[in-house]
């Protein structure tokens, strides 16, 4: 019985570090919706127009 | 630029940037970061963004004129760090409103001449860079240490 508590308790840690890890991962620019979006209107511009020389 | 700058807290890398602008209001977190893109890796894109109490960014918060100035001369301050590591790197930069593309445009040409001393600029026109023009309404930029 204390051998499954202890299981559990360790399955919830294991849980909420896991939240930890992805909340503090988005919390960088690089990780929002809008730094994706421009990101991806970038990557289509320098495909088109390259680089200037 | 000689505009007054808030202290900048950087990464390792000089690619992520914290400050603390300072608002009638408060104190407002703000991040820099460069990213490179996976097909162009001498390109980095710059984001930033206010650091909202429960940690996440928000680039589309525009908090009227207080203090902008001061806080695109501190973004200013982090190209100018970010090429100190990346000397042959390019900056791309876009706005993620019309209202924040027209800051960056303002704050391009406003410091136009000084920023030419150290950096080329382009603007996109019609998918082909061009040398940055004050009065054009570019969506899109391109920077990069003088050459």
């Amino acid at each position: 019985m204390k051998k499954e508590n202890n299981i559990s308790t360790l399955t919830q840690l294991a849980k909420q570090t896991a939240k930890i890890k992805i909340s503090s991962k988005l919390n960088t620019v690089a990780d929002t919706a809008f730094f994706k979006k421009k990101m991806e209107k970038g990557a289509k511009t320098l495909a088109v127009a390259g680089l200037p020389k | 630029m000689q505009f007054e700058k808030y202290e900048i807290n950087a990464s390792a890398s000089l690619l992520l940037f914290e400050f603390n602008s300072v608002v009638p209001k408060g104190i407002i977190k703000k991040q820099v970061e460069f990213e490179a893109f996976p097909h162009n890796p001498t390109v980095f894109n710059i984001g930033f963004g206010d650091v909202d109490i429960t940690g996440k960014i928000n680039d589309l918060v525009i908090k009227g004129n207080e203090g902008s100035q001061k806080v695109l001369a501190t973004v200013a301050l982090t190209v100018f760090k970010f090429f100190e590591k990346y000397p042959s790197h390019y900056v791309y930069a876009t706005g993620s409103t019309k209202a924040r593309l027209r800051l960056y445009r303002i704050g391009i040409a406003n410091n136009l001449e000084e920023i030419l001393l150290s950096f080329d600029v382009f603007g996109l026109v019609e998918n082909k860079w061009e040398r940055f023009v004050k009065d054009k309404n570019y969506d899109e930029f391109l920077i990069r240490l003088k050459r």
